[in-house]
């Protein structure tokens, strides 16, 4: 029906120019702004810049979680090893480099690219399904940890531990950010929405997709690597078992955030959006006075929720006609 | 009098703006076979899903017994008694043959469980009925495709319809099981039921039917008895008026023969024919791929595209050896292949024409690895304009395309990567009129301009139209290759068939298994292995 409307209205109108917008890549930006405007009610301090900037900085790692979790969301896989290889990052910054902060974030890009890359080539060449392959790795990352560190201990370099405070995690946002556009102008980014939206249509069409799985799960496991120095930063210590529950959240937000398990769809953006939602959630729902225990309960309850959202959302799209001026929502 | 039957009363379907199938009625009495031919595209497999209940009819009636039936899901079409048997395997490998068979209805124990001895006793009334040869206790995993086909048989039979629609299951099948599927289909109609049965084989449809209806187009042509039908006069209907036809083929057609291009040896083993196949493909030269369903000339231009893996074979470009194990590998040798199903393997879905029109050239539109928006944008403007798309703007979601537009897409995104070799599978089925001739005067140009193009097509209408030469596969072989006045939709269709050439064309003998380059014209001969 709508496809047979769609065809009529090219040949009707074929000069106007339309605005087209996912309704899927918008709708975590609208629920943000409701979930501020609802904390806000409850707690009209949520406003106030050291608070936001505190907000900001609780979230970074489930940020830098979600996106490389998004990463490979868009190719159509998913990674249950997040919070293994945090922890692993974690562990081996906190007990092998103690004073060296150079060291120790190269250390830990160098050990979240090895996992990333490690479930890359066993995906992409051995044709293992990624679910079975990353929950294997994850048990994995984590019996190394604990061979690394059998109980919580070390110590983080000083100045790793400062990127918490002050402005800088805003301008490690905006930086990722500004990284994400840059991503989403190249060629590996196109690559990356293809493979993962049609892996069949995209080898057909001549795109490396082999390349692009392995390329992408590496840049994810940078990405882990990063948030396990943010993590270190936050604990101030090694821990071989705290960051294991960043997996599911880190799911969570970027559905969230509108990128669909299916592959090729969403924005990385939106991860972060979803990752920013998810955990002034978990702060709400803590200020209401919901006992600790219940964090669990609301966490499977989101996902579950937000995967809703995002089969309702799928495949529509706010259409913005300049002329005629006309706007709707239509079925893509 | 019509009462006791299936009628099919003023059925009409369409999909967007394409007519699917237009007013179109049919009456099937008890007793008899009623065949169901034309060509791809003539609404043959809309009607078997109307009567399936997989697809419901936009107007139109269907009755049975003088009762109007209102099929809205497969499963109300088993309630009414129709059976349908389609091309396309629903056996669950890992179930016996008995169980397949019962299925649909399995006979289950005052506890609940499956009952074992029931099932098995079931399944050997069908086979014992219908004398098939089928070992009931082996897995369906452990059987070939030709034997799956009559375990489905088996299956439909088992439920006892009073309809029993076979949708195309003889094309999967050599000529032994073929016979044994067309013996059964006479025994269901002499048990007092209706059979309609569709299929591409005119041979079979002479042996088994008592009536024959032509589609094509979404139109009924004709219905005739068999007994007062010439094989002439279904070749007439089924092709149409050839005066009407779009495709004045000497309006387009240029004489060609410019110097080699590519040197295609395939050893059987690697596009799983029977016998080892070569042709050559000259510059500026069109040449088709031709047969039933199945007989291995899709697997041929998958294996030179690189989208099957085709070990052993080889390629020469120009001169130069070259190796394609990809699609890649063939795009950067300029081999530019646009798969057959536009939604399954070509076009990116809810991605925009844009997206989607510069896949393949993405090292080309972009520098040190980013991409340069502008410069798409301008190879998107140049691509509408060159071949006619109606669209409204490059951000626009690939599915809000008509059909024809979204196959100029694909044919956009090939050709901005400039090809030298253009391979094509089954480019315009299931677009409009209209796009169809766009597609086609964009071959003829590009071929011109010295481009080689492979094309398959289920289209005869298309081959004879558009190729200056086709190569014709039958029964896995290529069977004859047929050059300037002989590709003709009759010639083609009698090669297609099967059938010797002598009798139509004197001479020529029939189609060599290995023939190298085209017999009537000076073509470059294939490369000796």
């Amino acid at each position: 029906m709508t496809e047979a409307a769609n065809a009529t209205n090219e040949r009707a109108l074929p000069a106007s120019r339309a605005l087209i917008i996912e309704l899927g890549d918008v709708a975590i930006y609208v629920g943000l702004f409701l979930l501020i405007a609802a904390s806000t009610a409850f707690e009209p301090t949520t406003l106030q810049p050291s608070r936001l900037l505190y907000t900001v900085a609780i979230s970074l790692v489930l940020i830098f979680a979600a996106v490389a979790e998004g990463l490979v969301m868009l190719l159509g896989s998913i990674d249950l090893a997040v919070g293994a290889v945090i922890t692993l990052v974690n562990v081996v910054v906190a007990s092998i480099v103690s004073t060296n902060p150079a060291l120790g974030i190269a250390l830990a890009i160098a050990v979240g690219c090895g996992a990333g890359v490690v479930a890359g080539l066993l995906v992409a060449y051995v044709r293992l399904p990624s679910i079975v392959v990353t929950l294997a790795l994850a048990s994995v990352w984590g019996g190394i940890a604990l061979y690394v560190m059998p109980t919580p201990g070390g110590s983080v370099p000083a100045l790793l531990q400062q990127l918490i405070y002050g402005p800088w995690p805003i301008v490690i946002v905006i930086v990722l950010v500004a990284a994400l556009y840059w991503f989403s102008r190249l060629r590996l980014g196109r690559f990356t929405y293809a493979a993962g939206a049609d892996p069949a249509a995209a080898f057909r069409a001549g795109i490396p997709v082999e390349r692009t799985r392995v390329v992408v799960f590496g840049i994810a496991g940078m990405l882990l690597g990063i948030a396990g120095i943010l993590f270190s930063a936050l604990t101030g210590g090694g821990d071989p078992l705290a960051a294991n529950a960043y997996t599911l959240p880190a799911i969570t937000a970027a559905v969230l955030g509108g990128i669909a398990f299916r592959g090729g769809k969403g924005t990385l953006w939106g991860a972060i959006a979803g990752a920013v939602a998810l955990t002034q959630i978990t702060h709400l729902v803590f200020f209401m006075g919901v006992p600790a225990f219940y964090q669990g309960i609301v966490n499977g309850a989101l996902l579950v929720l937000s995967v809703g959202i995002s089969r309702a959302t799928s495949d529509r799209a706010i259409v913005i006609r300049v002329r005629p001026m006309r706007i709707a929502i239509t079925r893509a | 009098m019509l009462d006791g039957g299936l009628r099919v009363v003023s059925v009409s379907k369409s999909y967007g703006r394409v007519d699917a199938l237009v007013d179109v009625s049919l009456a099937v009495q008890p007793g008899e076979v009623h065949a169901l031919v034309g060509e791809n595209g003539s609404g043959k497999s809309t009607l078997v899903k109307i009567l399936a209940g997989s697809v419901r009819p936009d107007r139109g009636e269907i009755w049975y017994r003088g009762r109007q039936l209102s099929l809205s899901s497969p499963s109300h079409a088993h309630r009414a008694g129709i059976a349908t048997v389609f091309q396309e395997l629903s056996v669950i490998p890992s179930l016996t043959v008995a169980e397949n068979i019962s299925l649909l209805a399995l006979p289950r124990t005052p506890a609940g469980t499956i009952d074992r001895k029931a099932v098995l006793h079931r399944a050997e009334e069908v086979v014992s009925q219908y004398g098939f040869h089928v070992n009931l206790d082996a897995r369906c995993s452990s059987l070939s495709v030709q034997q799956l086909q009559l375990v489905e048989l088996a299956r439909a039979l088992s439920s006892d319809p009073n309809v029993l629609v076979l949708d195309e299951a003889t094309s999967a099948l050599d000529a032994p099981e073929a016979a044994e599927v067309i013996r059964i289909c006479r025994d269901v109609a002499g048990a007092g039921r209706a059979v309609v049965f569709i299929s591409h084989r005119l041979d079979e449809v002479f042996q088994v039917a008592d009536w024959c209806s032509v589609l094509r187009d979404g139109h009924l042509i004709s219905t005739r008895s068999m007994q007062q039908t010439s094989r002439n006069d279904m070749l007439q209907d089924l092709l149409g008026d050839k005066a009407a036809a779009i495709l004045s083929r000497h309006a387009l057609r240029v004489s060609s023969g410019g110097p080699p291009l590519l040197k295609a040896v395939l050893p059987r083993a690697c596009w799983r024919g029977r016998e080892d196949v070569s042709f050559a493909l000259s510059e500026g030269e069109i040449v088709g791929l031709a047969g039933l369903q199945g007989q291995g000339q899709k697997e041929v231009l998958q294996v030179v595209a690189g989208d099957l893996p085709g070990s052993g074979k080889q390629l020469l470009l120009g001169d130069r050896p070259i190796s394609v194990s990809s699609p890649a590998d063939a795009l950067r040798h300029g081999l530019c292949y646009v798969p057959e199903d536009r939604h399954r393997d070509g076009l990116l879905s809810g991605h925009s024409v844009l997206v989607n029109l510069t896949l393949a050239v993405l090292k080309a539109v972009s520098r040190f690895g980013f991409l340069n928006r502008r410069l798409e944008i301008r190879l998107y403007h140049q691509m509408v304009a060159q071949l006619g798309i109606h669209v409204d703007s490059w951000k626009q979601p690939i599915e809000s395309l008509s059909g024809g537009n979204q196959q100029k897409v694909l044919l956009g995104r090939v050709l901005l990567a400039r090809p030298r070799v253009l391979l094509l599978d089954d480019p315009t089925r299931g677009i409009d009129v209209g796009a169809k001739a766009d597609v086609y005067e964009t071959l003829r140009s590009l071929a011109d301009q010295g481009v080689g193009v492979l094309l398959n097509s289920t289209e005869i209408k298309e081959l004879a139209g558009v190729c200056d030469r086709v190569l014709v596969f039958h029964d896995r072989r290529l069977v004859a290759q047929l050059a300037g006045d002989e590709t003709t939709e009759r010639h083609l269709l009698h090669a297609m068939l099967g059938e010797s050439r002598s009798e139509i064309d004197p001479r020529d003998e029939q189609g060599s298994p290995q023939v190298d380059g085209s017999p009537t014209r000076q073509q470059p001969s294939g490369v000796s292995t």
